[in-house]
């Protein structure tokens, strides 16, 4: 038995850390864990709303199972233990790699020794040969007897590059969770400037609802536009009248309400409940027209209903009703440290895979001698056409 | 539609008519076989094209799914230009996965619109996303005749050639759709990933496929498990998509 130096292992473990192998089975991996994120819903960190959304939808799909399935993780996959651990071990792959990769191409300047078992080509003339592969663009080293033709630097920078990208996009997610956040259903109106939970960012829509300004270094997204108004009422002497949302709310003069559904709001000294939802059988857009339903409270008889468009003046009874067209978006912002790292990252690796693809990794050698041609290495189907034949 | 359905009818009776062929050159000697099989795959990927085009520009009642499948099967029909020799089981898989999707697009095409999951593909991406489906499909094929052969010695020449071609162009494709859509998402919302299934399920997809890519060379059908199963995730999900 031969005994294995400290040497030996160290090479061995840097030959499987840097194999094909262990990175296909560590992407297979990551691959599972989206797979079941695709298949199960993962249950949302930035939306209160969204949250119990999903807890009711998994109760109702998965039943009693759903406390189980939780407690198993299945329903946070990306953000498990396992998958983490799973990204620091590719991340660690994908650095030996690319070191690996900066040697080999600096390497491969020159001319390697000739690897493998010589075939005798038939029917080939090197000159020819020579020609057709710096035409492919395949750079030819010469050292008589051999010829090695390969495709240095393009393979070697497209590996270079898809594995520099790769770590690069992980460290730009790493960034991301650490130091990121994100705000999901924040609903902002027209003229409004809201400051976002737990820091000192803002974001504000402007008048037409049409633009959204924010602080710098967060990225805003508008998920939705609807209508909204703003709503005051006034007796018949031109007084106005205290507004509730709630019973629990305090009286107000003036509301401002965003109709992402319908809202419900009092006029006590008059004795009036007002309706206001988004027209039905109307696309929901900033400037949709508003159905505004008024009832006597008590009994809860219907007294008006009417469809209003921008801004409307509704007189019932003795009360002057103002509604101001206040059009209201959804969105989310993001704040993102590691934006332009992800980014350089996510070009740097297609850019390298594409490459990859383009000018796959190939070396041959030739030899002249004794009146025919041989060849050893990855060679080209074109030289190897009259052996197989 | 009564045109879709004559011309995917079509498309799958041609494609049976190779399956047969290819069968009958397994057990005995046909010469001019590969020409004929040529032929047909033409005969087919063109029914299958016109009958998705049909589709495409005014048939509302065929239903989303329909389209896609026939345009993916269109497009795994298709006769290569340089065909490499292969077996008859080799043959036989190639056509396999268009004939599969063919079937599997008559089938929903007689289904109510009503059923149908999703619009007709308009946008560029959605485009980009079936193209990327036909690809895989023809990739399938590749997989699939490279399981069904018998083991034999490594070829010299390595791997890289024309066989690898609809595999590579799939992989090119997905890579460019994965990366595009998170650089978008990334540039618009600030995250490359917003959790939808489609985008969940193309990235999986992506990473099979990556896996696949770098396996090892030996053993041989390792590679090619990947690839199809890959491939197979990819048509369900641009079918569905």
């Amino acid at each position: 038995m031969i005994a294995q130096t400290p040497r030996d292992r160290w090479r061995a473990t840097w030959r499987v850390a840097t194999s094909d192998g262990l990175i296909a089975a560590l992407l297979l991996g990551v691959a599972v864990g989206l797979a079941t994120t695709v298949w199960l819903p993962q249950t949302p960190v930035a939306d209160p709303v969204a949250y119990a959304r999903w807890l009711s939808e998994a109760q109702a799909r998965f039943g009693t199972a759903t406390p189980t399935m939780q407690t198993l993780g299945l329903f946070t996959v990306t953000r498990s233990l396992g998958f983490r651990v799973l990204l620091a071990f590719l991340a660690g792959c994908l650095l030996l790699r690319l070191i690996e990769d900066g040697d080999r191409l600096w390497r491969n300047r020159e001319m390697a020794k000739p690897a493998g078992e010589w075939q005798i080509l038939t029917g080939v003339c090197l000159s020819d040969v020579m020609d057709n592969l710096r035409h492919r663009h395949y750079r030819v080293l010469s050292a008589p007897p051999f010829l090695q033709a390969d495709r240095w630097p393009w393979t070697g920078l497209s590996s270079l590059l898809a594995h520099g990208g790769a770590l690069l996009l992980l460290a730009g997610l790493l960034l991301t969770h650490l130091w990121g956040w994100r705000v999901e259903g924040l609903i902002v109106q027209s003229g409004e400037r809201v400051t976002l939970p737990g820091t000192e960012k803002w974001v504000a829509l402007e008048d037409d609802a049409r633009r959204v300004a924010h602080s710098p270094g967060i990225v805003t997204f508008v998920e939705e536009r609807g209508p909204g108004v703003r709503a005051s009422a006034a007796d018949s002497t031109g007084h106005p009248l205290p507004l509730q949302q709630t019973a629990e709310a305090d009286p107000v003069t003036q509301l401002t309400i965003a109709l992402s559904e319908d809202q419900y709001f009092a006029i006590p000294e008059a004795q009036l409940i007002v309706r206001l939802t988004p027209q039905p059988d109307h696309t929901i857009e900033a400037h949709s027209p508003v159905l505004v339903q008024v009832y006597r409270s008590p009994p809860g008889r219907l007294v008006t209903e009417t469809a209003v468009e921008g801004d409307a003046e509704l007189t019932v009874a003795d009360v002057t009703l103002e509604l101001a067209s206040v059009p209201h978006a959804r969105l989310s912002a993001t704040f993102n440290p590691g934006l332009w790292i992800t980014g350089a990252g996510l070009v740097l690796l297609v850019v390298g895979l594409l490459g990859s693809i383009a000018w796959p990794m190939r070396r041959f050698w030739l030899r002249e001698g004794n009146e025919e041609v041989s060849g050893t290495g990855n060679l080209p189907r074109v030289l190897t056409r009259g052996r197989e034949a | 539609m009564l045109a879709v359905v004559i011309c995917t009818g079509l498309a799958c009776g041609t494609l049976l008519a190779a399956v047969g062929l290819a069968l009958w050159g397994g057990f005995r000697q046909v010469p001019g076989l590969s020409h004929a099989m040529r032929a047909i795959g033409w005969l087919a990927g063109g029914f299958l094209l016109i009958g998705a085009l049909l589709a495409w520009q005014g048939d509302h009642g065929l239903s989303a799914p329909a389209l896609r499948l026939t345009l993916m099967a269109a497009l795994a029909a298709l006769p290569e230009i340089h065909r490499h020799p292969r077996s008859s089981w080799g043959n036989l898989m190639l056509i396999l996965p268009a004939l599969i999707l063919a079937w599997a697009g008559l089938f929903w095409t007689s289904e109510p619109s009503g059923a149908g999951m999703g619009s007709p593909p308009v946008a560029l991406v959605e485009l980009a996303v079936i193209i990327c489906g036909g690809l895989g499909a023809r990739a399938l094929g590749e997989a699939l005749s490279e399981i069904a052969a018998l083991p034999s010695p490594p070829k010299v020449g390595g791997t890289e050639g024309g066989l690898e071609w609809p595999s590579a162009a799939a992989y090119a494709l997905l890579t460019l759709l994965v990366g595009g859509t998170a650089l978008v998402n990334l540039w618009q919302r600030g995250t490359m990933w917003i959790g939808t299934t489609g985008e969940g399920g193309l990235a999986g997809v992506w990473l099979v496929w990556s896996a696949g890519w770098l396996a090892p060379r030996q053993p041989l059908r390792l590679r090619a498990v990947l690839i199809t199963v890959a491939a197979l995730l990819l048509i369900a999900l641009v079918a569905g998509y």
